[in-house]
């Protein structure tokens, strides 16, 4: 298997001081892999990628990137550790424009930000056509595309992204999904959120499944959809066991 | 000695005067979370209403119906409270801190007014020759003043009790709850908005009560005695005393009150000439130190509410 | 009628660039600074110090600029004066603010602020005394532009009012170009999200107070120039700052513009109708017209 990229163990997070909502988390996550959290509403899959991009407290466990401990990292100094983090809503700024947005998230000032916003619109074409609207003109598919475009002009090794196709009609959401697995191949990690079980499946190498801020079950992909239990308890619509 | 008696006479009755609207005070910031800037709008809407409604009718005056001194004061009391619907119809349902900038800017409308409206106010002059109940019966100024004390520590005792049970009544509870969690107060089917309006005109007609008090004790009201530095010094008697506690307040009040006069005392006898100018500059100093002080080192006050609250609220800290 | 326009957008003029560093800080910070209008006086204090000792130190600089009163002194005592404001603003914040926000809500904030500003005020009339100053003790004549209707303008406001013009302008600039510009946009819409994207809040609160304190200070001076340096003058005019932002929309940079110039406007035309006592008043009024028919203002977004 790949080599990790990202190791969280033992993780204990939240909001507030003493009421974690993850509790004992792990997770693994190899160089180019495309791993999926899924799980009922509740269950901290949000807090805990929110937790990897330093916007939570956390409390124990360590949040490894390489040789270095990620706990206690402002969420501003993520970048300089490669590490993008797209929200699930209100992921892009609707007061400033297209351009704004993208030489805001690039980080820099030098002469590359034109080079790799070029980058990003011919990634995504519909955004150069509207680079000088403001991010509120937007359909819902577009700022997807252009929080996604926020987060890879940043030249990140590790995205984060919070149900990247939430409230999007299938045609785009099949699009957003195709585009992640296109950003894997070139090498970027990718932790990914997903309400759609079985697009989350389709498109992951490996898949955790958390419940009420608890690894339930692990594994690559292919074992989880051989495996009886998650077609029984996740699939077949029964509700998850809790421990 | 009688000299001793009569000043102590003096600083309690002041000092109740004052506990009263600290306590009207407490009820909109203490119990309900409401910032009242303006507290000088109301008090001054109640010590101007009693001389207007029971002071007789003068030259060049517009109004004075001469009632006598139970309306008086009773509708001294409802103009404080029409001050406040007005008010808070307009911001106790909005972000909570124009509730603040609403109430100072009453505040400063409301002396303005009374330095301007000469025909109803008086202008800068203000107005005197209020003839206080029972003046003539007793006919002398010492034993009238004690008189006068006893009757205004009676009222703070009825308004003390009156908000004690209301702290107590589910009302006051859910004043508590809409301040620590309006939204989970709204889910429980209450209006919020409605609720706080009520807690906002009743402390502010508490404040009117006061007010009345204070210019009867005077018989004589002006704009100087509604001046912004008034509001500050009620407040920094709640904070010092701890919002939330009633007990707290009064005795709040009475520690800055006597700060208050003592410093001034202290400053006359011992400050230099050229200093004495200043004295009421350095006071107001000593007012922003409390405030900012109590808020950094001691932020409950020196008797604090015993309630045990949840503290629910998440905070993402910059940093 | 046109004496009270010109006084109107002159008044206004500085109320906007007093108001822009308030509306960052309530938006921002979440709270009504009841003490930013003391800033306009320290502001106002500081430059009438750095004034007198350039003055002293380089007689050459005390020479008067054209037909003005004003002296090249002035125009740099201004300069340093925002500097040190702002930085004022800043340990102000340090000392007091952000301790609070750091334990309490928001409305223990707006209470401190309150306390802030009697410290302020009153130390500056303890250390300059309660006699208000002026910067220029010489006489400036004003001109009259027409007789009938009697309209007098003195050069020093056109000044005043062309100076304002261009601080705005820079600092629009400096909003619509520079990725500093974007990031303040950018943390004024979504604080958290601009964190993700590399902006460090704790700088940009910093950046904020820098900015509004030195915009304050020039305001100051200009409302010192136009009258006179009063510890007063940011009792006078708390008020009519929050009534511009407010017109505005809190957290809109234009919006406190064009509060600022309507507030400003609106005042001196009200004495047109109201006996000149009243015109303290008037913010009030517009405060409570605006939250009574559109509390997000003109430009603030809907919640």
């Amino acid at each position: 298997m790949s080599d990790t990229v990202l190791n969280v163990q033992s993780l204990t997070a939240g909001y507030v001081p003493g009421l974690p909502i993850l509790h004992d988390v792990n997770m693994r996550l190899g160089r180019g892999e495309i791993v999926a959290v899924i799980g009922p509403n509740g269950a901290g899959k949000s807090t805990l990628i929110k937790a990897i991009a330093g916007l939570v407290l956390v409390e124990e466990g360590t949040i490894m990137l390489g040789a270095r401990n990620l706990v206690g990292i402002r969420p501003d100094e993520m970048a300089i550790f490669g590490i993008a983090y797209v929200p699930q809503t209100n992921n892009i700024f609707r007061t400033l424009t297209i351009r704004q947005n993208l030489m805001l998230a690039a980080k820099r000032s030098d002469g590359l930000v034109d080079d790799l916003i070029e980058r990003m619109f011919t990634l995504f074409e519909i955004l150069r056509d509207k680079q000088l609207d403001k991010g509120g003109k937007l359909s819902g598919g577009q700022r997807q595309m252009l929080a996604i475009a926020m987060a890879l002009v940043a030249e990140p090794t590790l995205i984060l992204m919070d149900e990247p196709t939430a409230g999007l009609a299938p045609k785009v959401a099949e699009e957003i999904l195709a585009l992640v697995q296109d950003i894997a191949e070139k090498g970027v990690s990718i932790i990914f959120v997903e309400q759609n079980v079985k697009a989350a499946l389709r498109i992951s190498n490996r898949t955790y499944i958390l419940a009420e801020g608890r690894n339930q079950i692990d594994g690559s992909t292919q074992e989880l959809m051989e495996g009886q239990v998650i077609k029984e308890i996740y699939l077949g619509g029964r509700r998850l066991e809790t421990s | 000695m009688i000299g001793i008696v009569s000043y102590l006479v003096f600083f309690l009755t002041m000092g109740f005067v004052l506990s009263i609207a600290v306590l009207g005070l407490n009820l909109q910031w203490g119990y309900t979370g409401l910032f009242n800037g303006g507290v000088a709008a109301f008090f001054g809407a109640g010590a101007y209403g009693v001389i207007l409604f029971g002071g007789s009718n003068k030259a060049g005056q517009l109004i004075g119906f001469g009632l006598p001194y139970p309306f008086a004061v009773a509708g001294a009391v409802l103009l404080a409270g029409l001050l406040a619907w007005i008010v808070g119809l307009i911001t106790t349902h909005l972000r909570h801190d124009y509730l603040a900038i609403a109430t100072f800017g009453v505040a400063i409308a409301v002396e303005n007014f009374a330095r301007n409206a000469e025909p109803i106010t008086g202008g800068a002059k203000g107005l005197r020759g209020f003839e206080r109940p029972f003046e003539t019966v007793i006919n002398d100024p010492f034993w009238f003043n004690l008189a006068y004390l006893i009757f205004v520590f009676v009222v703070l005792i009825i308004v003390y009790n009156i908000l004690e049970n209301i702290g107590q009544s589910p009302f006051g509870r859910l004043l508590r709850a809409i301040r620590e969690d309006e939204v989970a107060a709204q889910s429980l089917g209450k209006s919020p908005a409605r609720v706080r309006l009520q807690a906002f005109i009743f402390g502010s007609m508490i404040m009117g009560l006061s007010g009345a008090l204070y210019a009867t004790f005077y018989a004589f009201i002006s704009p100087q005695d509604i001046v912004p530095i008034l509001t500050f010094q009620i407040w920094s008697m709640l904070i010092v005393g701890g919002s939330g506690n009633n007990k707290g307040a009064v005795f709040g009040t009475l520690i800055v009150w006597a700060g208050w006069v003592g410093s001034g005392w202290v400053l006359t006898q011992f400050a230099p000439v050229e200093m004495q100018l200043y004295i009421g500059t350095i006071q107001f100093i000593m007012i922003g130190l409390i405030i900012v002080l109590t808020l950094l080192i001691r932020p409950k006050g020196l008797l604090p509410e015993k309630l045990i609250i949840s503290r629910s609220v998440a905070r993402v800290k910059p940093e | 009628m046109i004496q009270n326009l010109f006084d109107g957008i002159l008044v206004g003029s500085i109320l906007s660039l007093g108001a822009i560093g308030l509306t960052m800080v309530m938006h921002m910070l979440r709270f009504a600074n009841f003490s930013h209008a003391e800033l306009l006086s320290l502001g106002a204090y500081v430059t009438f110090v750095f004034d007198k000792l350039l003055e002293s130190m380089v007689p050459a600089l005390s020479q008067t600029i054209g037909g003005l009163s004003l002296t090249f002194s002035l125009i740099f005592a201004i300069i340093l004066s925002m500097g040190v404001t702002g930085v004022s603003a800043i340990i102000i914040d340090w000392l007091v603010f952000r301790r609070i926000r750091d334990s309490a809500g928001p409305l223990s904030m707006v209470f401190a602020s309150f306390g802030v500003a009697l410290i302020v005020r009153n130390l500056i009339s303890l250390i300059f005394g309660l006699k208000p100053k002026l910067y220029s003790e010489e006489i400036t004549f004003a001109v009259r532009v027409s007789l009938d209707p009697l309209i007098l303008i003195k050069l020093d406001q056109v000044f005043v009012l062309c100076m304002a013009l261009v601080i705005m302008l820079i600092f629009h600039f400096v909003l619509s170009r520079t990725t500093f510009g974007y990031a303040l946009k950018a943390v004024s819409e979504n604080p958290t999200l601009s964190q993700i994207n590399g902006v460090r809040l704790a700088l940009m609160i910093r950046l904020i107070w820098l900015i509004g304190g030195g915009l304050a200070a020039v305001a100051g001076v200009f409302y010192g120039l136009n009258n006179q340096v009063s510890f007063l003058m940011g009792k006078d005019l708390v008020l009519s700052l929050f009534a511009a932002v407010i017109v505005g929309g809190i957290g809109s940079i234009y919006g406190a513009v064009v509060g600022g110039f309507l507030v400003g406007l609106a005042s001196n035309m009200a004495l047109l109708i109201l006996p000149s006592g009243y015109k303290p008043a008037v913010p009030f009024l517009i405060i409570l017209i605006i939250l009574s028919i559109r509390p997000t203002g003109l430009f603030g977004e809907k919640k």
